[in-house]
């Protein structure tokens, strides 16, 4: 494996071939022409060198309430950290210096993505879970971010045996405030029948932080996946969930908050791919934008000819605060089979001046009127949030963005 | 309390109010009649200063203080309470939630600590009880799915919460049956006190039955152009305006 040591414009280091991607995997470098990136330009990331770095923080000191958890694991800047990691067996582990370990690497799918291949070739350390049974304890995992053109690769997998469940808090921390990062994060989940995965997701960025993510998960018969992801700030915040269900009875529920601040952009990209009968798939995604920032929900379902009995259903919602501030919405159903249910919503207004004022006519501020608005507007997600732990964490960026 | 001179008001460049004259002392009801169009409800909007609405001229003192000056929270801070003539449905938010917040925001503008947890819930339940309001409307979301009526008493109970110095109540009576107009006048009537007015907006001489004004208003055109006591309810039933317009002419 190759360490990742610095380039100073992603574009040129591309195309300049020293990260070998171009010509030993064929990958091309998305442009806005490219429709998987229409909305998302990655000429944002050019500005800053990269370099992987190792460093020492103190996770307590980021992270509040990490006793409440039996089962931590702390990534710093991409490499794992035992020393304050515990509660790891031999079905929640990690898996450490991925150059040792070919066959976990390259069985990635998606090569063709820019940022798949990037992963393939300079993830340090990651997440493994491999579970037989229900894991009562919930699962935390904190990507901390530390020192300024830091880059950092960490590939996660998830494979839950037949019947086996499990709930994972994820938390992308900063430690600084204006630090230029950049950190690329891939997921493998494999849900075996009636296994179920409760993933939540929260990216914490703060106005610098670059961000890409992928999830690529599997479904089998009956089993169901209710991935949360919250995504506040970010320089560039790009995430790819990619979902496959190929047995039937089995659930993809995909829910999503972006808070834009600051000028961040954060795209949310979905796919539910539907191969075979009796499937369904739910999609509910917020979006709140102001001081000039832009968000993007792109949403696929992808009805296969023989997923007959099909049942998807999506929705997306955005309130802009300002008129500086975008968002781009793009529901896509491509559908083959006849016999099935696909709905998909999406709305983009402001917030409703009427209650506004319904509610300063009872003494509240406008400022108290606007968040407990805004608040009510988000409860349709916030409320599918079944971990107590990731709840009151996920309240407590909405209270930042606030403040 | 209420001391409003000449006031005008204008909505897109259409002139509304032209000139109202009208003075509320405490312990008072005053009712406001008139056809449509007369600006009834552009009086309750600017008073409890909903946005649209350009004050063009004249003046409104609540208690000494220039009341147009206000933001419509330090208005409602102040002690006035318009209950909506289309209450608003807001889902996701809660109703005890939202009136707790209200409860406290208002004490903290006058300087005291937030109501205890106990208290507030023992005065949520005396107050629903005053408007016969189940509790189970009270622990939804604000107005949602609540019938015409039940948004109507939610109004009152709103008011009842909050105590305000002066009520405006704007078309409460519309849409309203015989059982629930009887409901939302006996809460604004328990009400009432030698410390508080109240401004009762209505078409129809049948609430003021319920609720016994001191004075009557009739604003036609942008102006209050003839007051009497309850009998000119009455009279305006039984003859409806035209007869004062012709007065008027």
């Amino acid at each position: 494996m190759s360490t990742f040591k610095y380039i100073a414009n992603f574009v040129e280091g591309f195309k300049s071939n020293d990260w070998n991607l171009k010509t030993s995997e064929g990958v091309d470098f998305p442009t806005r022409k490219t429709e998987y990136y229409k909305y998302t330009s990655l000429k944002k990331l050019s500005t800053q060198r990269f370099a992987s770095i190792s460093s020492k923080v103190d996770a307590r000191k980021v992270f509040e309430g990490l006793d409440d958890y039996a089962t931590v694991l702390v990534f710093v800047n991409g490499f794992f950290d035992a020393s304050q990691s515990k509660g790891l067996t031999d079905q929640v582990s990690v898996v450490s210096k991925l150059d040792s370990c070919p066959a976990f690497l390259t069985s990635q799918k998606n090569v063709d993505q820019l940022f798949t291949s990037m992963n393939n070739r300079f993830a340090t350390d990651g997440l493994v879970i491999d579970l037989k049974g229900v894991l009562k304890q919930e699962v935390l995992v904190l990507n901390i971010l530390d020192a300024s053109g830091m880059a950092s690769f960490t590939k996660n997998s998830i494979r839950l045996d037949k019947n086996a469940q499990c709930s994972v808090v994820y938390k992308t921390i900063s430690t600084g405030q204006n630090l230029e990062q950049f950190s690329n994060n891939y997921f493998e989940i494999e849900l075996s029948d009636n296994a179920i995965l409760w993933f939540y997701n929260l990216q914490n960025g703060t106005k610098a932080l670059n961000l890409i993510e992928q999830v690529e998960s599997h479904l089998s018969a009956g089993a169901n996946l209710h991935y949360f992801c919250i995504s506040k700030a970010g320089k560039l915040v790009r995430n790819n969930i990619n979902n496959k269900i190929t047995a039937p009875s089995a659930e993809v529920n995909l829910y999503g908050i972006m808070l834009g601040e600051q000028g961040s952009h954060i795209d949310h990209h979905t796919l539910v791919d539907h191969d075979t009968p009796h499937t369904q798939s739910n999609e509910i995604y917020k979006i709140i934008n102001k001081e000039a920032s832009t968000s993007v929900f792109n949403g696929k379902v992808l009805v296969r000819p023989d997923a007959q009995k099909t049942n998807a259903y999506q929705s997306s919602s955005a309130i802009l605060l300002d008129d500086a501030s975008n968002v781009y919405a793009k529901p896509e159903l491509e559908i083959y089979a006849d016999d099935v249910k696909c709905s998909h919503g999406s709305t983009t207004g402001q917030i409703d001046k009427e209650a506004l004022f319904y509610l300063q006519a009872r003494g509240l501020s406008k400022t108290t009127a606007k968040k407990m608005l805004i608040e009510a507007f988000l409860t349709e997600v916030t409320d599918l949030i079944e971990s107590e732990k990731a709840g009151v964490l996920t309240s407590q960026m909405i209270q930042e963005y606030f403040s | 309390m209420l001391e409003i001179k000449n006031l005008q008001a204008q909505i897109e460049d259409k002139q509304i109010l032209k000139g109202l004259n009208l003075e509320v002392k405490p312990g008072e009801v005053h009712a406001i009649m008139g056809p449509n169009g007369a600006g009834k409800s552009t009086l309750a909007s600017v008073l409890s200063g909903r946005e649209g609405y350009e004050v063009t001229g004249g003046s409104a003192t609540f208690d000494g203080k220039d009341l147009l000056d206000l933001d419509p929270e330090e208005r409602a801070r102040e002690g006035l309470f318009l209950a909506f003539q289309y209450p608003v449905e807001i889902p996701g938010v809660n109703n005890t939630t939202f009136l707790k917040t209200a409860v406290n925001e208002i004490r903290e503008y006058k300087g005291l600590d937030p109501m205890p947890a106990k208290d507030f819930l023992k005065l949520l339940k005396e107050k629903q009880a005053l408007v016969e309001l189940s509790s189970d409307l009270a622990k939804r979301s604000v107005n949602e799915g609540f019938s015409g009526g039940e948004k109507k008493r939610n109004e009152i109970f709103q008011m009842a919460m909050l105590e305000p110095k002066l009520g405006i109540l704007d078309e409460t009576d519309s849409g309203l049956d015989i059982d629930a107009l009887r409901i939302v006048a006996n809460g604004v009537n328990k009400l009432k006190s030698k410390d508080n007015a109240f401004i009762v907006i209505t078409h129809y001489q049948r609430l003021l039955d319920y609720i016994v004004p001191d004075f009557v208003h009739v604003l036609h055109d942008g102006k209050i152009i003839k007051t009497g006591d309850k009998n000119l309810a009455l009279e305006l039933e039984e003859k409806g305006y035209d007869w004062i317009k012709a007065e008027k002419v």
